[in-house]
């Protein structure tokens, strides 16, 4: 698990990333820390390293980035939300991998939101008035190891029901549905870089549970943004128009389900997709 | 709640009960009364748990011989059982599925859909009759049902028996399991098929703790979820007992037509009447009620408030009416949760799994990795090519064994607790072996090239 949060951008863009979240329209000036690029993809060396250590405005408090399942310090609501569409990423791209018969590929994806993502939720959960829904996600993972398709669907769809009446009792307690979406999307696709950049060594995919994992995230971003397309087009079209080509152009890096033989985009071009989405998603705030 | 005489019972004049069910229903009729919401964990009375304390030692435990159960295991996944050689019991009772399959209702030969939901196997050492209608009165006659029904199995027992008479290790394994009548037939195979399910006994959950006197096994809101089972809302009327089973048959209200009992016996009283299930790793059983209707918990606690199909043949037994409060809901929910295990429930019976990774089948393992506590230890290992290193799972947990390389692409699936797995490295360098589930755990392994080479 990543710990830290960084955003890798070419210097051009570097300069313009602000806290975006809570700001109206106009990027804002970098607030974060800069330290040296030294890890990761070669080719990013040059470029800069920009640690996140502010908050989003309204729902966080300040303090160093998350990774999947991290966010103590995010709103209860941000956290609850980023977490749900986590689980829901993984069981994207799981879907995926049944849907082309890699069962036993699918297997971890299916394992990892009860093993990794669900004990953090489950007191948020509580809070929000959602029935816990642990018993249903390790069910669900059962039948991907049987590989049983009828009982796989009937179990998917459970859970897919109890993610989806989750999102429903988050919404109906958020005056601003739209916004905390947008903010959830953001903690999305910036766990779906860290993923990215774990998933790769030496300039080849070394883990491609990760690969795929940050494919979900990114696939669920978009359907996430979609839900709230009316709203935020009605907003800013125009931000929201380049949002979209962002995250179109960031699902480059993602061809399909099997990881490339060598990497599509490099590190610091999917970091860099995702902190110019940031700013537009700021402009949407 | 004072618990009711069940009007089945009555009218089918099964006035004497076995002792089984007597202690069962002496043990319903304390615990009709429910315990009283100020009462706290520590003062819930010592007969009232006893009624659901585990039993130390399974009926026939020690009359089922060892070589008869592995028989019987071996038989269980063996779809030579089937008329075409495409099912196994296994195929419907899926020990990944908790023994049932996951589906409402389930598919036999050449995919006929079956008119009931597959039944979980759990705790049948117990049972006293089979099937949803208890049409079978042992394990050993339950088990040719399925085998010879044309929409399940669609074999003929006489074709079974010659198939397994003609394999040689079969013949053998039968020789072995009765010494005293060495042959392939249908009452040696029935014999077999029943000493694994009596096998089959789920495994303790944090419910049993509490029984045992683990106080603080179970949360608050699971608390009160028990109190309302026995209370309130009167499940204990039916499921009592350890295994939440009162073995008798009750018509509950689903809708539909099936007779169930009632056609069995031959006995309108009993239309709809189907055998009370166990509630034993119900988690792991969706979905639920003998037609699969209902996929999840709250379905079923939303049918025993506003679903039942008023008849004449409604249980007595049933809480009528039954009216819970959001919560309270939440807690029955929450106390049914304890009653599974926490991970996927594996009977001692079935042995662990052994993966064979690419070129490690007839490999030699010379090391061996252990994963307990979510790391590999040792995390660095130095065998030579084509000699084996076993991973061993001695967590608690599923892991993933895997190598993402371009020299060896493998994953060995879901690797549950006391399942290994056989690598083995054709080339010498450098390997990172992974769990896809648990990426921080990571080991390096050296392969030095094979002697004389």
């Amino acid at each position: 698990m990543i710990k830290s949060r960084k955003v890798w951008v070419g210097l051009g863009a570097a300069v313009l990333v602000g806290t975006g979240i809570g700001t109206e329209a106009t990027a804002q000036p970098l607030t974060r820390g800069i330290e040296q690029a030294a890890p990761g993809d070669a080719s990013a060396r040059q470029d800069l390293v920009l640690r996140v250590a502010g908050s989003h405005a309204g729902h966080a408090a300040a303090g160093e980035g998350e990774g999947e399942g991290g966010g103590a310090e995010l709103a209860p609501d941000l956290r609850l939300t980023r977490d749900l569409a986590l689980i829901s990423g993984h069981l994207a791209v799981g879907n995926e991998l049944v849907e082309a018969g890699r069962w036993s590929e699918a297997t971890v994806h299916f394992l990892h939101p009860a093993e990794e993502l669900y004990g953090d939720i489950a007191g948020d959960l509580k809070s929000f008035g959602i029935p816990p829904f642990s018993a249903a996600l390790k069910a669900l993972a059962q039948t991907v190891k049987a590989k049983k398709k009828d009982a796989y669907e009937g179990a998917l769809k459970t859970v897919r029901e109890r993610l989806a009446a989750a999102d429903a009792a988050v919404k109906a307690k958020t005056a601003d549905w739209p916004g905390l979406t947008l903010e959830a999307v953001l903690e999305v696709l910036n766990t779906a870089g860290e993923e990215y950049e774990a998933a790769i060594e030496n300039g080849k995919f070394k883990l491609v549970v990760e690969y795929q994992d940050s494919r979900g995230f990114v696939l669920q971003a978009e359907k996430m943004l979609a839900a709230v397309a009316p709203d935020l087009e009605k907003k800013n079209a125009e931000a929201y128009a380049a949002l979209q080509h962002e995250i179109a152009e960031l699902k480059k890096a993602w061809p399909s389900v099997t990881a490339p033989k060598k990497p599509v985009l490099d590190v610091s071009q999917v970091l860099g997709h995702i902190a110019r989405a940031e700013i537009e998603i700021g402009k949407l705030m | 709640m004072v618990r009711r005489r069940s009007r089945l019972r009555a009218v089918s004049g099964r006035t004497a009960r076995p002792p089984w069910l007597a202690a069962a229903c002496a043990a319903a009729i304390v615990l009709g009364a429910g315990l009283s919401s100020a009462e706290a964990p520590s003062s819930v009375p010592a007969d009232i748990l006893a009624a659901f304390a585990r039993p130390a030692q399974r009926p026939s435990a020690t009359k089922d011989d060892a070589r008869q159960v592995a028989l019987g295991r071996a038989l269980f996944f063996d779809t030579r059982l089937s008329g075409d050689g495409s099912l196994s019991c296994a195929s419907c009772h899926d020990p990944q599925l908790g023994f049932a399959d996951g589906v409402p209702l389930g598919s036999g030969i050449a995919g006929t859909r079956l008119p009931r939901h597959t039944p979980a196997l759990w705790n049948l050492a117990w049972g006293r009759t089979f099937f949803w209608d208890g049409r079978a009165t042992s394990l050993e006659s339950q088990s040719t049902g399925p085998i010879e029904n044309p929409a399940e199995m669609g074999a003929k027992i006489e074709d079974v028996v010659a198939r397994l008479e003609a394999d040689a290790e079969m013949r053998a394994a039968f020789a072995a399991a009765f010494p005293e009548r060495p042959v392939v037939d249908a009452v040696n195979l029935t014999r077999a098929l029943a000493a694994f399910e009596r096998t089959l006994v789920s495994p303790e959950t944090r419910f049993d703790r509490f029984v045992a006197g683990e106080r603080d096994a179970l949360t608050t809101d699971e608390l009160a979820g028990f109190r309302l089972f026995i209370g309130k809302a009167g499940c204990v009327n039916c499921h009592s007992g350890w295994r939440f089973t009162d073995e008798a048959f009750h018509d509950i209200g689903l809708p539909g037509d099936d007779r169930g009992r009632g056609a069995t016996l031959g006995l309108p009283a009993a239309d709809h009447a189907f055998k009370t299930p166990s509630l034993r790793e119900l988690a792991w059983t969706a979905p639920y009620m003998h037609d699969g209707s209902l996929a999840t918990l709250e379905e079923v606690v939303a049918h025993y408030e506003q679903g039942i199909v008023e008849r004449p043949t409604l249980s007595a037994d049933l809480p009528r009416p039954l009216t819970l409060t959001e919560e309270e809901r939440r807690q029955l929910v929450a106390f049914l949760g304890t009653l599974s295990s926490e991970d996927p429930p594996r009977p001692a019976s079935l042995p662990p799994h052994v993966e064979q990774g690419p070129g490690g089948a007839g490999a030699v393992s010379v090391s061996t990795v252990r994963q307990a506590g979510k790391r590999f230890a040792p995390d660095h290992v130095r065998i030579r090519a084509g000699e084996g290193l076993t991973v061993i799972n001695d967590d608690t947990r599923t892991h993933n064994v895997r190598v993402d390389d371009p020299r060896l692409t493998f994953s060995s699936g879901a690797q549950e607790p006391g399942d290994r797995v056989i690598l083995s490295f054709d080339e010498p360098g450098l390997f990172l072996v992974t769990c896809g589930i648990h990426p921080e755990m990571r080991l390096t392994v050296e392969v030095a090239p094979q002697n004389g080479k």
